[in-house]
């Protein structure tokens, strides 16, 4: 009686029309232990599938959970990283220019003179000694006129050998046209 | 989502992800990445979990993509895979492949051989035991053509196991002649 309905079973189920709760049976049925000689054939289809959902990995979702919140660490790392860098950056940065501060507040101007004429008669001075060393700097540079000085004899000769070959070109060009006729 | 509910959730999907995902690259190491990289995804959107209608569908068809991907990037099968694949074929012709232990291991190659759709949803329906509407939303098809692939898959899975079943008898007749 049981094998009969459970033929239908597998006709529906070979066509793709049985319910889930259908399947459920069929599995159970073959994996009984108790079936029919007929069916027997049909044992390691249903037991194979059935071996198949079996959990394997029951450490999986742990090892996955793991694996999130390690990755999520890594990530809060880097941005804890990336925040020392560049805080670590901004405090040198106002190190830096609170000593650079520090250090032109105290090389301050200090007024030297109370008297404005005198300020400008000292400056007057202190400029022309400066003009005076570079007047004399400049006459040290005079040699170097002669040296150009030096070259205009090779141009102009370089300017007669340029206009033999021009002179050599044409004579060429002549020869082209001779040949040609 | 709270974290709480991701792991009452979410987490046990995992080991359907991890059978669905190896189904699909026949590689362990793979498979673990994929799904790796799934639940990242998931636990990074836990907050827009909650409107998603189908959970599992969802994780599924995430898990299908990132796998195809994979094997698009992948495009030539490494030796060593194709060199283990037939390794295990040679184990399954041992006389005795019909014990209850190689069974599973004796459909899954049949499974394996099948073409990627019919094979997808064998797996998802009488591995996994998803209603035909869930593998309709993972694959998107229609349940028309899931039912038309379901039972061409079943009845292939069917014939090989007797085609099996049949040659180890055949062999062991003429074992038997043999002997006698």
């Amino acid at each position: 009686m049981e094998s009969q309905r459970i033929n239908i079973l597998l006709q529906k189920y070979f066509e793709a029309e049985t319910t889930l709760a259908e399947e459920n049976e069929l599995i159970t049925y073959f994996t009984s232990g108790e079936v029919d000689e007929n069916l027997k054939m049909y044992v390691p289809m249903f037991s194979g599938m059935k071996e198949l959902s079996v959990d394997e990995n029951p450490a999986l979702g742990d090892d996955l959970m793991n694996h999130i919140l390690e990755s999520e660490h890594k990530e809060k790392l880097r941005y804890r990283w990336m925040w020392q860098m560049v805080t670590g950056i901004a405090a040198s940065v106002i190190l830096v220019m609170l000593a650079v501060n520090f250090y032109s507040n105290q090389n301050q101007w200090h007024d030297t003179f109370t008297d404005p004429d005198g300020a400008y008669a000292e400056a007057t001075k202190t400029l022309e000694f400066v003009a005076g060393k570079y007047n004399k700097g400049m006459a040290q540079l005079n040699p170097i006129g002669k040296m150009e000085d030096a070259t205009i004899p090779f141009y102009s000769g370089m300017e007669a050998l340029d206009k033999g070959f021009e002179k050599l070109y044409e004579i060429e060009k002549l020869n082209k046209n001779l040949k040609n006729e | 989502m709270l974290a709480r509910d991701f792991k009452t959730d979410v987490l046990p999907i995992s080991s359907k992800l991890l059978r669905f995902a190896l189904q699909i690259l026949q590689n362990e190491e793979e498979a673990k990445d994929v799904l790796q990289d799934v639940f990242l995804k998931l636990w990074q959107k836990r907050d827009e979990l909650g409107k998603v209608e189908n959970l599992e569908a969802f994780a599924i068809r995430m898990t299908r993509n990132r796998c195809l991907d994979l094997i698009r990037s992948r495009r030539t099968i490494s030796l060593e895979l194709v060199k283990k694949n037939k390794h295990s074929e040679e184990d399954c012709t041992d006389t005795d492949y019909l014990e209850n232990a190689e069974l599973a291991g004796l459909v899954k190659r049949i499974i394996a051989e099948l073409p990627d759709l019919q094979r997808t949803v064998i797996h998802l329906r009488d591995i996994e035991q998803l209603e035909y509407e869930e593998i309709a939303e993972v694959t998107e098809l229609n349940v028309n053509a899931i039912r038309v692939n379901l039972s061409r898959a079943r009845k292939k899975v069917r014939d090989e196991i007797l085609k099996i079943q049949n040659y180890g008898i055949t062999e062991n007749k003429y074992i038997a002649a043999k002997v006698l």
